[in-house]
C-alpha cells in the first residue's frame, strides 16, 4: 500500500491532510486509542493548552486540527486531521508553517518522566466516560450502536470507537504513553492530501520525510485486504426497556461468504430494501403500512453486514418486525420493481459523484478503498461496475443475507 | 428573459444571480464551477407561526390547527398519479422538504438531470392533490415524528425554551404541532393554507452549482410559466401583540438520558431586517470570543470537568421577534448557570479583549471561506435575505464594520434577566 495519497481539485478553496496510523483493530487497543487522541489534543511543547492550539488555528482563518479514531474492517486508524485554506484564497499560509504544526501536534506531546501528564489524562479520562454514556441520549444511533455490539459481541469491532468504560478506569498515564510509543512506531502511516494543492505540491512528500525523521521508522505492518467471512447463525431477539415515547426497532443481517466483486450488488440490495425513498423499506413500512416516520436499511461495507430500522410506536413492535423481516424475504424473490432497481443504481453513481465535491469524503473513500480492495479504484471504475450490476445479481446477494438479530429500545406493548 | 441583479461575497467571492418574475416569484442563481452537484430548491415564506391568516378565496379570517405548515410539506409530494418524492427517488435523485417557523423549502441535489428535476419540482408544487383518504394516511406518520422529537433532549429543550419566553406569539407551539392537533387537520385547511401562501409573490428559486446563468433563468421562466395557474397575492397574516414580558420563567422536563441539557433564552422584541442581520454577527463574534473554545471561560469550565463542549449562544430573529439562546450540557447544569451568571455580569462590565476580537474576525473570515465549498450553505444566506429584506450577503459583507465597541455595548444592553426564561431537561432518575 502507498504511503501516500494525493487528489489536486481546483474547484475547493482548501486543502485537507490527514495522517492515518493503521494498526491491526484488537479490542483492547481501541479505548487506548481514544484515549490518547484526546490527550494529544490536550496540548503539546509548542501549543501547551487545547486553549492555544485553538487560538492558533482560529488565528490561521479557521484552521482545525482534530484526531479520531476510526475503525476499517480489520484496522484501526488514529487520523490525525488538518485543513485549511490555500493561501492564494487569503494570505500565505507557509507549507512548513503546517508540517510544523502537524509534527508538534501528534510528536511532540506534553511528557514528564516518561508519561503523560495525569492530570490531563484523568480529566480526559472523565471526559471521554461521559461521552460514552451520553450516546444514549441520541436513541436512533444508540440503537444502530447496541445493534452492531450485539452482532459483533466477540468481535473488536463490537468496540465503540470511544472505547470501553471499564478498560479506560484502569489505563495509567504511563501505561498510555507506552502505548504512544507503540503506536508511533510500529503503526503503518498513510499521508492524504486533498484539495486545492496549487502551491503545496510537495507538501505530502515533505511531511513523509519530516515524520520518517522524527519517528525514525518505517512500519512493517503490512496491509492486506480481506474480505469478511461470516457465518449463518439463528435469530436472536433483544428488546431494552428506556422510557421513552417511540421505539426503534433494529434488524442487523450478515452476507454469508460475500465475494468481493459481489460488493457492488450489495450495495445496491441495499438500496433497494432502505437507501431512499423509493425503497421497499420506504414504500412498505412507511407509506403503505404508516408504521414509521423514518424506515431504511444501511450497509456497512466493513464487516459485509446489513441494518434495516424504523421509529415506531411500542404496540405496534410484533407488527413492525414481521414487516421488516418480510422485506428481505422480498428481496430474496426479487420482488421488486425494475424501477426500484434502477433508482437504486441511480441514487448509488450519484451519490459516488457528489462525494466528489467533498474533501474529506474523497480522503476517506481511497483510503477504504486500499484496505477492503487492495487498490485505490478510480470513480470512473466504480461508477461501471455498479452499472454493470444486474437484477439476477441482486437476487443472487439477497439470497447470501441470514438476518440473524433484532434488537428493540424502548420496550414493548402489547396492542 | 428577466433582467438580473448580481450580488458579490466580498469574503469568498461566491456570486447570487437574482430578479423577481413579473408575477413576484423571486429566483437566485449562484454559478459553483467545478462541482458536480446541483441544487434546486423552491420555497414559500410562510412556517408554523402562519396559524391565522386571511384566506385569499374568501377572505376571512381563519385559525387552522397547529403544525399545518409542516403538515403541508409532507402533504404536498403526494399526486394523482403516484408521490413527487418516489418521481425523484426514481430518476436516483435525492429530494427533501423542510418546514421552519418562517419558511418552507422543497429541495432536489442532482449530478446529471437538473432539467428534468427542475421541471418535476415546478410540476409537484403547482399540483396539491389533498384527499380524505392520503390526509388520513398521513397521520400515523407525522405522529411518529413528533414522537421521535419528544425523545431528542436538544429539541424538547429548546422548544420548551420559546415556550417560556413566549406569551401569544406562535414561536411557543412546535413546528410539527402535536398529535392531537395534527390529528384534526383536514384536506380543507390544507387547501386553505395553500391557495394563501402557496402562490407566486410569496415564493422564491434558488439554484446553487455548476449551471449556466442565462440558461437556468430561461428554464425556470419557462417551467413557471406551464405550471402556474395561480394568482399573486401577498399573504396577510394575523398574530396576537406579544407582549414584552416572558411568559414562564422556569420549564423543567424529564427525560430518559443521561446528560442534563439547558437552554436559557433572553427575549429581545421586533427588530428591523438589517438590524437583525447586524445582532446576528455580533452574536457571532461573542459567542466565538465569549463562550467558544477559543475563550478563557470555556477553558476554565473544561478544566474543572463541568463541560465537555462549549456552551453555544445564538441569536434568533423573524420579521415581529427577536432572542438570545444560550445552550449547553452539563452534569453540574446548576453549578455551571450560576458561573455564567456571574460571567454575563463581568462581560458587562468589562467587555471582550481587543486580542481575542480580533483573532475572531480571522476565524470568521475563515469560515466563510470555507462555507462556499458546501454548496447548499449559500442557500441559507438567501432565505435570511428574502425574510429579512436585506441584500443576500449582508452578514459577510457587514463583518469589517462592526467594531469592539459595537460588541460590547451589545452585551450591556442585552442578556437581561427580566426577559429572561431557562429550559431544562434532566434525566428521569
Amino acid at each position: 500500500m502507498k504511503n501516500v495519497l494525493c487528489v489536486n481539485e481546483k474547484k475547493f478553496k482548501s486543502v485537507f491532510v490527514s495522517l492515518n496510523l493503521l494498526a491491526y483493530l484488537d479490542a483492547k487497543d481501541i479505548s487506548k486509542n481514544a484515549l490518547l487522541a484526546n490527550v494529544l489534543k490536550s496540548g503539546n511543547k509548542k501549543y501547551t493548552t487545547k486553549r492555544a492550539l485553538k487560538l492558533k488555528l482560529a488565528d490561521l482563518y479557521d484552521a482545525s486540527a482534530d484526531i479520531q479514531v476510526e475503525k476499517f474492517s480489520n484496522y484501526l486508524s488514529l487520523k490525525v486531521a488538518f485543513e485549511f485554506i490555500n493561501a492564494s484564497v487569503i494570505e500565505k499560509i507557509k507549507e512548513e508553517n503546517i508540517i510544523d504544526f502537524i509534527i508538534n501536534y501528534i510528536g511532540n506531546p506534553c511528557i514528564e518522566d516518561n508519561q503523560f501528564n495525569e492530570d490531563i489524562v484523568e480529566r480526559e479520562k472523565k471526559k471521554l466516560i461521559e461521552k460514552i454514556n451520553e450516546e444514549k441520549d441520541n436513541k436512533r444511533s444508540y440503537a444502530l450502536s447496541k445493534l452492531e455490539k450485539i452482532m459483533f459481541k466477540n468481535d473488536a469491532y463490537g468496540v465503540s470507537v470511544l472505547g470501553d468504560e471499564e478498560e479506560l478506569i484502569n489505563l495509567t498515564a504511563k501505561e498510555l504513553y507506552k502505548f504512544y510509543m507503540n503506536v508511533i512506531t510500529n503503526s503503518k502511516i498513510v499521508i492524504q492530501v486533498v484539495g486545492n494543492l496549487d502551491g503545496y505540491e510537495n507538501l505530502a512528500d515533505n511531511l513523509n520525510k519530516e515524520l520518517s525523521n522524527k519517528f525514525n521508522n518505517i512500519s512493517s505492518l503490512e496491509i492486506k485486504p480481506s474480505i469478511c467471512l461470516n457465518e449463518r447463525k439463528g435469530i436472536m431477539e433483544e428488546i431494552e426497556n428506556q422510557q421513552i415515547s417511540q421505539s426503534i426497532v433494529t434488524v442487523g443481517a450478515r452476507f454469508i461468504d460475500i465475494k468481493k466483486e459481489e460488493t457492488y450488488a450489495a450495495m445496491v440490495y441495499a438500496q433497494i430494501l432502505g437507501g431512499n425513498p423509493a425503497s421497499l423499506m420506504f414504500q412498505n413500512v412507511r407509506e403503505k403500512a404508516s408504521l414509521a416516520y423514518f424506515a431504511k436499511a444501511m450497509y456497512n461495507r466493513q464487516k459485509e453486514v446489513i441494518y434495516a430500522f424504523a421509529g415506531i410506536e411500542p404496540d405496534k413492535y410484533e407488527k413492525a418486525k414481521e414487516l421488516i423481516v418480510q422485506q428481505f424475504e422480498l428481496m430474496k424473490k426479487g420482488d421488486f420493481a425494475e424501477i426500484q432497481f434502477t433508482a437504486s443504481k441511480d441514487t448509488l453513481i450519484s451519490s459516488y459523484k457528489e462525494a466528489y465535491d467533498d474533501k474529506i469524503a474523497i480522503a476517506k473513500m481511497k483510503l477504504a478503498n486500499e484496505l477492503y480492495f487492495g487498490e485505490d479504484i478510480d470513480i470512473e471504475e466504480i461508477l461501471q461496475n455498479i452499472q454493470k450490476v444486474t437484477i439476477q445479481d441482486v437476487i443472487n446477494i439477497a439470497n447470501k443475507v441470514n438476518v440473524d438479530t433484532i434488537y428493540c429500545l424502548g420496550g414493548v406493548r402489547s396492542e | 428573459m428577466s433582467e438580473m441583479q448580481v450580488e458579490i461575497n466580498t469574503k469568498n467571492e461566491d456570486k447570487v444571480f437574482k430578479t423577481v418574475l413579473s408575477d413576484g416569484l423571486k429566483v437566485y442563481i449562484c454559478p459553483k464551477k467545478g462541482f458536480s452537484k446541483k441544487i434546486g430548491m423552491y420555497g414559500t415564506h410562510y412556517g408554523s407561526i402562519d396559524t391565522t391568516f386571511f384566506d385569499v378565496v374568501d377572505g376571512k379570517k381563519r385559525t387552522v390547527p397547529e403544525g399545518i405548515a409542516h403538515f403541508l410539506e409532507h402533504k404536498l409530494f403526494e399526486q394523482e398519479d403516484g408521490n413527487a418524492l418516489d418521481l425523484f427517488a426514481q430518476k436516483g435523485v435525492s429530494s427533501n422538504a423542510y418546514t421552519s417557523f418562517d419558511h418552507t423549502v422543497y429541495f432536489f441535489e442532482t449530478d446529471s438531470k437538473f432539467e428534468e428535476c427542475v421541471k418535476t419540482l415546478f410540476d409537484f408544487i403547482t399540483k396539491p392533490y389533498f384527499t380524505d383518504e392520503n390526509v388520513e394516511k398521513e397521520k400515523g406518520i407525522i405522529e411518529q415524528e413528533i414522537k421521535m422529537y419528544e425523545d431528542a433532549p436538544d429539541a424538547v429543550v429548546y422548544y420548551n425554551v420559546l415556550k417560556g419566553m413566549y406569551n401569544k406569539y406562535p414561536l411557543n407551539i412546535d413546528i410539527a404541532g402535536t398529535v392531537e392537533s395534527v390529528y384534526s387537520i383536514t384536506k380543507e385547511h390544507l387547501y386553505s393554507c395553500y391557495n394563501t401562501f402557496y402562490n407566486p409573490a410569496n415564493m422564491f428559486v434558488i439554484i446553487i452549482g455548476d449551471v449556466n446563468i442565462e440558461e437556468t433563468l430561461v428554464l425556470i421562466e419557462k417551467s413557471h410559466k406551464s405550471t402556474n395557474t395561480r394568482a399573486s397575492v401577498i399573504p396577510q397574516r394575523y398574530y396576537d401583540a406579544e407582549e414584552d414580558k416572558i411568559a414562564i420563567k422556569e420549564i423543567n422536563n424529564n427525560l430518559d438520558i443521561y446528560m442534563p441539557s439547558v437552554c436559557i433564552g433572553y427575549k429581545m422584541g421586533k427588530k428591523n431586517g438589517k438590524e437583525n442581520i447586524r445582532n446576528a454577527v455580533i452574536c457571532e463574534i461573542i459567542e466565538k470570543c465569549c463562550f467558544g473554545n477559543l475563550s478563557e471561560f470555556y477553558e476554565e469550565l473544561y478544566n474543572k470537568g463541568y463541560i465537555t463542549t462549549p456552551m453555544y449562544l445564538s441569536y434568533e430573529s423573524g420579521v415581529d421577534f427577536s432572542h438570545n439562546i444560550i445552550s449547553f450540557n452539563s452534569l453540574k447544569y446548576k453549578e455551571c448557570e450560576e458561573i455564567l451568571f456571574e460571567y454575563i455580569n463581568k462581560l458587562k462590565q468589562n467587555g471582550i479583549s481587543k486580542d481575542i476580537f480580533d483573532i475572531v474576525k480571522n476565524k470568521i473570515i475563515g469560515e466563510i471561506v470555507f462555507s462556499s465549498e458546501e454548496l447548499m450553505h449559500v442557500s441559507r444566506d438567501i432565505i435570511d435575505s428574502i425574510i429579512e429584506n436585506t441584500d443576500v450577503f449582508e452578514k459577510a459583507n457587514m463583518l469589517d464594520s462592526i467594531t469592539i465597541n459595537d460588541v460590547n455595548e451589545y452585551i450591556k444592553k442585552n442578556f437581561n434577566e427580566e426577559f429572561m426564561a431557562i429550559s431544562r431537561v434532566l434525566p428521569k432518575n
